[in-house]
């Protein structure tokens, strides 16, 4: 055994008398890390119970032929029942009848605790036997715990000369008789398990710190959230109670069928719990405090019950089976239920927990509790691995603040359905005007699909290595009581949506105000976010969530990029070089650059030769686009900032100022040479195309040097070996003499083409040196 | 009368080097019995250069080695073609140059020789069109190994190329040999020796139909 498992006898033992529930605080020892992870402590034993099975077992003692009683006189006396062999000597000698039969009654009990029952085939169950005399009549009586009835039951006495050591082969035996043991009755056992907290809700938030979701009716916890085989028991229970009677509850405990709030609990069945929310209380759901930001995940809440009490009981018929029969919660916090709306943002970190809020969440009502090694009643987070990281992903759209690359793009078409109603309108006023606010009506449509798994599974296991045998926990029961491997708890959240109109909601949606400087016409600062939004009903939760038409999960467009882009060579070609947008409803993209009033893909205030391109054949839907220059006309030496602009599909724009600057580059010769190339042969041993280029003078004048060969349009996939150097994306290969008229030459070249692209070069010439 | 005989004669001499413009053939014989018996390789590939390059197409004819090829399915690369390349030796094959990359590699038990002929035909050898920039090579290369990456029977150990031929712009081939091992040479096309033959035949008839002079000075009178 154990360092630990002695630990945690010492604490167990030390509970081992007393109420259920300071039993169930010894057990909390055994919880796992599982637990603290999820936040389900166990606080009381479920155990399981029989009333004694018994029968009788007569042995007349008169009927030995001789010997009973004589001095020096052993006997033993062997009881089977149900194939379990227990074989205890008495002293006979000079024994009374009445104190043999008290000697009887007591020795089986102890040797069969000492060390005859456990492992045996009936599973240790211990036969309990009392024996009486009358006359010289002894009768036994047995009574079994464990779960099985008509138990076997048979019983002889035998005794002899001897020092005291019983043979399994008596002298003398005594003939029994009676009845095969019958009876028992399983009683069920409840007990409970209170987790630290639980999800029973998560409500979206609209775009607008003008904007609300109220929840006029709703099911709290959505709907009817059943929760199947909740508990799967891979143990072996060895209970036996030895007195009727009933095992009370948790001491702090309060079932709430009966318990009136804003919040009520309803038992529809044995494993089906519904929490409704009365129509008295409304929750409000608001967006963003700042209207700029449009549509911010951080602001949706979930709604955590910080004091919940689960409760379990063993049925009689399978006293294995655990059964879930309700919710109740601990008056130790607050005589009600303690339900608490968090923000994402708060359990993501992105925003500080205000102090009432973080004293409410650390539950100290609870640190009262024995807590295990590295547990406690608060809930932990933020960060990996905490309660907080855990409650977070309640909300599938937890990262689109802090990760907009991660926020899904389309809604999950298992937990969210398109809900019946038009599309939610979020645009900024005009400039002068006043913010435009619109009201819809949400209502849950009724599912066709019944039993939708829409919620985790997540289980706790935790050990009970420990036998409570004997211990006394009500007046009137003995409960030997014993757990041992591992038993495991599955927490299922089955959502089964089979009722009409179980929620409703009003959405007050307000676009943000338009703030004109002196002079302008246009808003600062500006809304660039999506101005449509799809409203879904979340299936699990029964709440109303909003998705960016065609949006890529609400993020507001953007686009991060550096404001100084890379100097150009004049006469060079320069990019492409790629400004990228993010955010917005991810389609439908158009580029260009503000030119006035005008937008422009090309001329002023862009340099000369420069222009803005989607990106190869991606066409619209880009999220990037090319700033690039072929170089000719070369654009004069200097500065030229201009500002980027890109327009979703929704109407969202994005803007960036960014600056080009031009510096002195070689002369463009391209028109005076010729410049031909060889086929490019594939070599094996190096892995590259070779082949040559030859430029050729075919002016009249002489080219000084040095050359610069520009190998323009190279596929991206191919590189050139020997290149010199790179002017933006272009490589190039320097030669250092000059060309005098017709005077020819020619370079070796070298490419990587690994997909084999096909490659169809534009070479470009240039006289004088690339800095 | 003369004049006219003799353009029978010069005329078709005069077309006999047309017969190399369509198709222009090469006949390649290796000797490789300083590595006979090695397990190794050959490559064979056929590409444009890096700008635009006319159409063109080659043949490899009359494979012939006193070794046997390893089949394609059992090559090392799985597959004996790359890119435009049709057929699998020993018998033709059938490359273009319409991709960057057309290639036919095959495992190879070397034995005493390798003889083949490399035909190439197409625009750009029968109307080069004057605007292409980039030309198309022809590399064979041989190796003593299946993988192709240690070049035999070559010094160009850079690159491991034993012979390439390269089609220029003009529509004339340039034989570059890296191999002492390997000869490469032109093989007239069958329309060549019809010419010629043409020409040779119409001298020997001129020769003969020329008017015997009488009172020759090679013919003597009996002496009475």
């Amino acid at each position: 055994m154990g360092c630990q498992q002695q630990t945690f006898l010492r604490r167990a033992a030390a509970c081992r008398s007393g109420c259920l529930s300071r039993l169930a605080k010894c057990l909390q020892y055994a919880t796992t890390r599982g637990a603290l992870v999820l936040g389900l402590v166990l606080l009381a034993c479920p155990a399981n119970a029989q009333t004694p099975a018994t029968g009788t077992v007569t042995i007349d003692i008169d009927a030995s032929p001789c010997c009973f009683g004589g001095p020096g006189t052993y006997g033993y006396y062997v009881i089977n029942v149900n194939g379990f062999q227990s074989i205890l000597p008495v002293f006979v000698g000079g024994n009374s009848y009445s104190s043999l039969a008290a000697d009887m009654a007591g020795l089986i009990t102890s040797g069969c605790n000492a060390s005859f029952c456990a492992g045996q085939p009936n599973n240790g169950e211990s036969p309990y036997v009392t024996a009486v005399a009358v006359s010289n009549v002894i009768t036994l009586t047995a009574r079994t715990g464990g779960s099985a009835t008509n138990y076997s039951l048979s019983a002889f006495f035998g005794f002899g000369p001897g020092n005291g050591v019983p043979t399994i082969t008596p002298v003398y035996y005594l003939p029994t008789s009676g009845p095969t043991l019958t009876g028992g009755t399983d009683m069920s056992v409840s007990g409970y398990i209170n987790p630290k907290y639980l999800i029973v809700g998560v409500t979206y938030a609209p775009p607008g710190s003008q904007s609300s979701v109220t929840y006029t009716y709703s099911l709290l916890v959505g709907s009817n959230t059943t929760i199947n085989n909740s508990f799967s028991d891979q143990t072996t229970l060895k209970v036996s109670v030895t007195a009727s009677g009933g095992i009370g509850g948790f001491d702090h405990g309060q079932a709430t069928g009966s318990f009136t709030n804003s919040y009520t609990q309803m038992s529809s069945s044995s494993n089906a719990v519904t929490i409704n929310k009365t129509t008295q209380v409304s929750d409000k759901t608001q967006g963003p405090s700042n209207s700029i930001v449009g549509l911010d995940h951080d602001f949706d809440v979930v709604w955590l019950w910080l004091n919940p009490v689960v409760q379990l009981s063993f049925p009689a018929p399978n006293p294995r089976a655990l059964t879930w029969t309700g919710y109740g919660f601990d008056q130790s916090d607050q005589p009600g239920l303690d339900i608490l709306p968090v923000y994402v943002g708060w359990l993501n970190g992105d925003i500080p927990i205000p102090s009432d809020v973080a004293f409410v969440l650390a539950r100290h009502w609870a640190s009262g509790l024995i807590w295990g090694p590295g547990q406690g009643p608060g809930l932990t987070g933020p960060g990996p691995g905490t309660d907080f990281a855990n409650i977070v992903q309640a909300d599938p759209f937890w990262r689109c603040d802090q990760v907009p690359s991660s926020c899904p793009t389309s809604p999950d078409p298992t937990r969210f359905t398109l809900a019946d109603s038009q599309n939610l309108v979020y645009v900024q006023a005009p400039p002068g005007g006043q913010p435009i606010t619109q009201t819809y009506q949400f209502q849950f449509s009724n599912m066709t699909v019944i039993g939708q798994q829409t919620g985790t599974t997540e289980s706790q296991a935790f050990g009970l290595d420990v036998s409570f045998g004997g211990g006394v926990f009500l007046a009137g029961v003995n409960v030997d009581f014993s757990i041992s491997d591992q038993f495991t708890s599955t927490y299922s959240v089955n959502t089964t949506n089979t009722n009409t109109a179980t929620s409703t909601a009003l959405a007050s949606i307000t676009g943000p105000t338009c703030t004109v400087s002196s002079g302008s016409n246009t808003c600062s600062p500006q809304y660039t976010g999506p101005i449509e939004f799809e409203v879904y009903q979340d299936n699990q939760y029964g709440t109303f969530m909003f998705f960016p038409v065609n949006g890529a999960g609400g993020a507001p467009l953007s686009m991060p990029i550096s404001t100084s882009l890379p100097q150009s060579l004049s006469g060079l070609p320069y990019g492409p070089e790629l400004l990228t947008a993010t955010g917005g409803s991810g389609t439908g993209y158009t580029w260009c650059v503000q030119s006035g009033a005008q937008c422009v893909q090309s001329g002023p205030p862009l340099p000369p030769s420069f222009s803005l391109g989607s990106k190869s054949s991606c066409g619209d839907g880009c999220t990037e686009v090319a700033l690039s220059s072929t170089g000719n006309p070369p654009p004069p030496v200097g500065s030229y900032p201009f500002t980027v602009q890109v327009t979703d599909s929704a109407g969202g724009i994005a803007t960036q100022p960014v600056t080009v600057t031009i510096t002195q580059g070689p002369t463009n010769v391209s028109g005076q040479v010729a410049v031909t190339s060889s086929g490019l042969a594939y070599s094996r041993v190096s892995q590259t195309f070779s082949g040559t280029v030859t430029i050729k003078n075919m002016g009249t004048t002489a080219i000084s040097g040095p050359l610069q060969l520009l190998f323009v349009g190279m596929p991206a996939s191919v590189t050139l070996v020997n290149a010199t150097g790179n002017v933006s994306t272009t490589p190039y290969m320097t030669i250092a003499a000059g060309l005098a008229p017709g005077q020819s030459v020619t370079v070796n070249v070298q490419f990587k083409n690994p997909s084999n692209s096909t490659m169809n070069l534009t070479p470009a010439v240039y006289s004088g040196s690339i800095n | 009368m003369r004049f006219r005989s003799l353009l029978y004669v010069v005329f078709p001499l005069a077309l006999a080097p047309c017969a190399w413009a369509d198709p222009i053939t090469y006949g390649v014989t290796v000797d490789t019995s300083s590595i006979s018996g090695t397990t190794g390789s050959l490559d064979f590939n056929f590409n444009p250069g890096p700008s635009v390059t006319q159409s063109a197409s080659l043949q490899i004819l009359n494979f012939t080695s006193a070794e046997t090829l390893v089949t394609c399915a059992a090559n090392v690369q799985g597959f004996c073609p790359t890119g435009d390349v049709s057929g699998t030796l020993p018998g033709t094959l059938t490359f273009d140059n319409g991709t960057a990359f057309n290639d036919y590699f095959d495992g190879f038990t070397f034995g005493t020789t390798i003889s083949f002929d490399v035909s190439f035909y197409g625009p750009a050898l029968s109307a080069p069109d004057g605007v292409s920039t980039s030309s198309s090579t022809f590399a064979f290369s041989m190796f003593s190994d299946a993988a192709g990456t240690i070049p035999a029977l070559t010094s160009d150990l850079l690159d491991g190329f034993a012979a390439t031929i390269g089609v220029n712009l003009d529509g004339t081939t340039t034989v570059t040999n890296f191999s002492p091992d390997t000869g490469v040479s032109a093989v007239p096309e069958p329309s060549s020796f019809v010419l010629i033959g043409t020409a040779m035949g119409a001298l020997l008839w001129f020769r003969r139909s020329r008017p015997r002079v009488s009172g020759s000075r090679c013919t003597k009178e009996p002496l009475a």
